[in-house]
């Protein structure tokens, strides 16, 4: 039996980037707001200082800050028909766990999405007609603007401390920046950071190609910094310790440096770690939330009553729990019917290295996790699809994020992979080797999807969530162009050039990103979405879905500024608007 | 674009310079030689401003009278002190007028010098507070998280033997002198590189019994052996 505590008004299950903001913005409206957290707690001091922190070995390659798959894993298989196996080893995705989440060792690439993902059907079908769209991909507009979203983007950027440079001021496009973003309210509110070469060899190529080189909007600090929330940050010193460890300087914004600084300690607000959500409790008579079920520290089975809650448990394990629990339909690929699980989407990565044989030193130790200059020429909707076959895009980006020894020994791929040979490569190559990322969209497909499994279990006995992905033919056209475009970039540096293309089945073992988006996905109605507009379930109004699963589609760029905005403009909606008198926002 | 370029092209400046150190190029001769000549008294101050005098030929620390030691530093550290004193950036009554009166060629060179002199061996343990020593021990390994300082040996190093050449070596320094320039800091006397003012901001965060306590902690490590943080300055 579950011991049963007091009703409070707010549970959030998972203390990351979203739960984090939710806390700090429903414990500001009075509510009394209880954290469950999975994992451990951890903080910059003394959790992340070096030499410990900068442990290759345990952190980048033995994953020392991630999820253990003995804890919770998934199943995976490329297409139904196939028999999902589960992953006992992490490898194309890391999600985190404890205290900070995924946030805790995330790079710190902080973008925007653009005005035409947020309706992308409609914008599709208006610019190009039916056509474009290939048999089975389940692309629909969002239910929100950009518009809309702005001032919450705009909000977030300055929580973190975000060091960019505008390309697009209130419709005035301006030098320096992307000129292909959308309209923003303000500038940035810290200037980037000092370019190293290899950026800087990349920029001058892609000006070259006729492309718009701009600085990529980063967490990592360029200046020191106090936040819209009173938080203070320090500036990054260009470690090359960044995704994958957490930073000892408190210069990369995370839920440790930008919001628990001001949250922890308030009297409405309490925090509980190694709590374990699995369930949450619904009443489907009355359609509404009633609290979850989580099995604490001791391992005892515990049922928090509230109020509100609020899934900010990462965004595939947020599907899971809903499935779990039995809240929404489960979606069928077979008949099309049912949303929970529906539009699971990744990142279509590919890439191109440029071998300039020792002409430069790059010094590739030297960096951040979101140190580079970026293109967006043909991203999303910028360059004209006509005749093309595909829809979507991808930034192109001359990162330099740290060559630390272990993992970083960029060769040719003839270079034999052992011995005197391959030492020889890389003390050649080591120092004046350029990568070009293409960072792709992903489109929904009809056959792509999340459900639970039927055969494998966790070791609380809960089903292990099933997912079933192969990259659809747009993607891997839409990877092809633009690994083209990133070819051009690199032979304009004046390098050899090498691309590794996007081929094959989409394979869930190297690391690509942790980029999981969709199964849970916002939308204008109950038939075709799991939330509304402001992450409102449909089929409970007390219970609000956080992160990158409510995605219809991923765009061409990493996830996080708009889960924040996202989680800003919720918490605005459950404040100002559900609060006074708790409903559907939306009429279905 | 062009803003960048000029970002780019002064990290790579730096960063060759880096590399010739990691790689142990030697320092041109001729720099020091001439550096040599200015420590013995051949720059603006003559005798009066011969950094021997206080700093000795082998730049070592001299602890009684607090004098830093100024073997151990990399040369752009030197230099970039040097030119600080001078401009009256880092306020100092001694430092400033012996810097002032040097060439820039001169300040150059004794840097080269002084970065190039082998640093000397270890000194005994002081005596004293355990709990103080133990302070400064906790805060160079791990800082402290109630007035949010990261630990001093995520950017000097170890035990603070220095991470050339951005990051000063505080073994070995002289007690009075670390707590004094600390200080510094949080008035004001000594500027921090813009725009990241990481001293200051740091220092600004400690208290008067953090100051101390690091102070003794980094003066009782032992200042050697070490690697040299010889220095090539363009
Ligand atoms: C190596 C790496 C690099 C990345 N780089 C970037 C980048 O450059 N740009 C970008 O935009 N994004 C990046 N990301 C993604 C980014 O980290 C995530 O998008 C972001 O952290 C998501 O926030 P969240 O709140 O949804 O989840 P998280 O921040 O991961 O938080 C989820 C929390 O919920 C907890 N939890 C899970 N299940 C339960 C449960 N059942 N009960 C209780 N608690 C639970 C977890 O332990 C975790 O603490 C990166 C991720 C990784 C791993
Ligand atoms: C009369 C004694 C005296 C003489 C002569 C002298 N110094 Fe100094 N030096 C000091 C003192 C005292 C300090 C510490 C000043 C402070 O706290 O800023 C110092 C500091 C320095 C520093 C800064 C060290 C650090 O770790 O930041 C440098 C560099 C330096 N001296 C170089 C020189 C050179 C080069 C000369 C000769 C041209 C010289 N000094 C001559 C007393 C002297
Ligand atoms: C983020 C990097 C960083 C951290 C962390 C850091 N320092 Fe420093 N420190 C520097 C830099 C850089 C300098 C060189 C002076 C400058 O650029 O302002 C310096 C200089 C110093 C000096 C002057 C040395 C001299 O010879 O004059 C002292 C003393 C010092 N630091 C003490 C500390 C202590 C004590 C701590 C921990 C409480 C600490 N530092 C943490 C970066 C750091």
């Amino acid at each position: 039996m579950a011991r049963r505590l007091p009703e409070v008004d707010v549970v959030l299950v998972g203390m990351g980037w979203t739960g984090a903001l939710l806390a700090k913005e429903l414990t500001d409206a009075g509510l009394r707001v209880v954290g469950l957290e999975r994992g451990v707690p951890r903080q910059t001091v003394p959790d992340f200082q070096t030499p410990t922190m900068h442990d290759e070995l345990r952190y980048a390659v033995r994953h020392g800050l991630m999820l253990d798959p003995a804890t919770e894993t998934l199943t995976f298989r490329n297409f139904t028909g196939q028999t999902a196996l589960p992953i006992r080893q992490l490898g194309s995705f890391l999600p985190g766990a404890g205290l900070g989440g995924a946030g805790v060792h995330w790079n710190g690439q902080t973008w925007r999405f653009h005005a035409s993902d947020f309706n992308l059907r409609t914008h599709t079908e208006q610019r190009y007609g039916r056509d474009i769209i290939q048999e089975g991909l389940t692309i629909q507009d969002w239910g929100l603007s950009y518009d809309e979203l702005e001032p919450y983007y705009d909000r977030f950027e300055k929580i973190c401390g975000i060091g960019g440079k505008a390309g697009n001021l209130r419709g005035v496009i301006q030098p320096g920046g992307d000129p292909f973003e959308a309209p923003r309210s303000s500038e940035y509110p810290l200037p980037p950071m000092p370019m190293p070469l290899g950026p800087t060899l990349f920029a001058q190529a892609a000006e070259q190609v006729g492309a718009h080189p701009f600085p990529l909007p980063s967490a990592n600090l360029s200046r020191p910094y106090t936040n819209s929330y009173g938080c203070h940050l320090q500036p990054c010193n260009a470690c090359g310790f960044c995704e994958r460890f957490g930073c000892e300087h408190f210069a990369k914004s995370s839920p440790q440096v930008c919001v628990l600084p001001v949250l922890m300690g308030r009297e409405n607000f309490e925090l509980r770690t190694r709590s374990t959500v699995t369930r949450v409790n619904y009443d489907s008579t009355a359609k509404r939330a009633t609290g979850v079920t989580y099995i604490d520290a001791m391992g005892q089975e515990v049922e928090q009553p509230a109020g509100i809650v609020a899934l900010c448990a990462f965004s595939y394990h947020n599907v899971r729990l809903l499935l779990l629990s039995g809240i929404g339909q489960p979606y069928d690929p077979a008949s099309g019917e049912g949303v929970v699980g529906k539009n699971y989407t990744y990142q279509t990565m590919a890439g191109v290295s440029v071998f300039l044989d020792g002409q430069k030193n790059i010094n590739p130790y030297m960096g951040a996790g979101a140190l580079g200059m970026a293109v967006n020429d043909w991203q999303g909707d910028v360059f004209d699809h006509s005749g093309l076959g595909f829809i979507g895009g991808a930034y192109l980006g001359g990162l330099q994020t740290g060559g630390r020894p272990i993992e970083y020994h960029p060769v040719p791929s003839d270079t034999p992979r052992w011995g005197g040979a391959w030492k020889q490569a890389v003390r050649q190559h080591y120092n004046s080797t350029l990568g070009i990322s293409v960072h792709g969209s992903s489109m929904p497909h009809r056959y792509n999807y999340l459900d639970l499994d039927p055969t494998y279990r966790d070791g609380l006995g809960q089903p292990l969530l099933r997912m079933t992905f192969d990259f659809p033919a747009n993607d891997r056209l839409m990877a092809d162009y633009l690994t083209d475009r990133a070819l051009e970039i690199g032979r304009a540096m004046g390098g050899r050039v090498e691309a590794s293309r996007r081929t094959g089945h989409y394979s869930i073992v190297p690391y690509q990103t942790t980029h999981n988006t969709g199964g849970a996905i916002m939308g204008a109605n109950p038939r075709e979405s799991v939330v509304n507009r402001y992450l409102q379930h449909w089929d409970a109004h007390n219970l609000f879905v956080m992160g990158a699963c409510v995605y219809p589609h991923n765009p061409g760029f990493n996830p996080t500024g708009t889960v924040g905005a996202l989680a800003l403009w919720a918490a605005r909606a459950i404040r100002e608007d559900y609060l006074a008198d708790p409903r559907p926002l939306v009429q279905a | 674009m062009r803003r960048f370029l000029a970002f780019a092209l002064a990290l790579c400046v730096t960063s060759a310079v880096a590399a010739a150190q990691l790689l142990g190029v030697d320092p041109d001769r001729r720099q020091v030689e001439s550096g040599r000549a200015v420590a013995a008294g051949a720059g603006g101050q003559g005798q009066q401003g011969a950094c021997f005098r206080c700093h000795g030929f082998d730049g070592a620390a001299e602890h009684a009278a607090a004098f830093p030691a100024l073997a151990g530093q990399s040369a752009e550290y030197l230099l970039a002190q040097l030119e600080a004193y001078a401009s009256g950036a880092r306020a100092n009554p001694i430092m400033q007028p012996i810097a002032a009166a040097m060439t820039p060629e001169q300040r150059r060179d004794v840097a080269v010098y002084y970065a190039a002199q082998p640093l000397p061996g270890g000194r005994a343990r002081p005596q004293g507070d355990a709990a103080l020593l133990q302070l400064g021990g906790v805060l160079s390994a791990i800082g402290s998280a109630e007035r949010g300082i990261q630990a001093c040996q995520n950017c000097h190093g170890p035990g603070g033997i220095g991470v050339p050449p951005t990051y000063p070596r505080l073994a070995g320094q002289p007690e009075a002198y670390l707590a004094a320039t600390l200080r510094a800091w949080k008035t004001g006397e000594r500027p921090s590189t813009a725009p990241r003012m990481t001293m200051a901001i740091i220092a600004r965060r400690l208290t008067e019994q953090d100051i101390a306590a690091v102070a003794r902690y980094f003066a009782a490590v032992p200042a050697g052996p070490v690697q040299r943080a010889r220095g090539v300055l363009p």
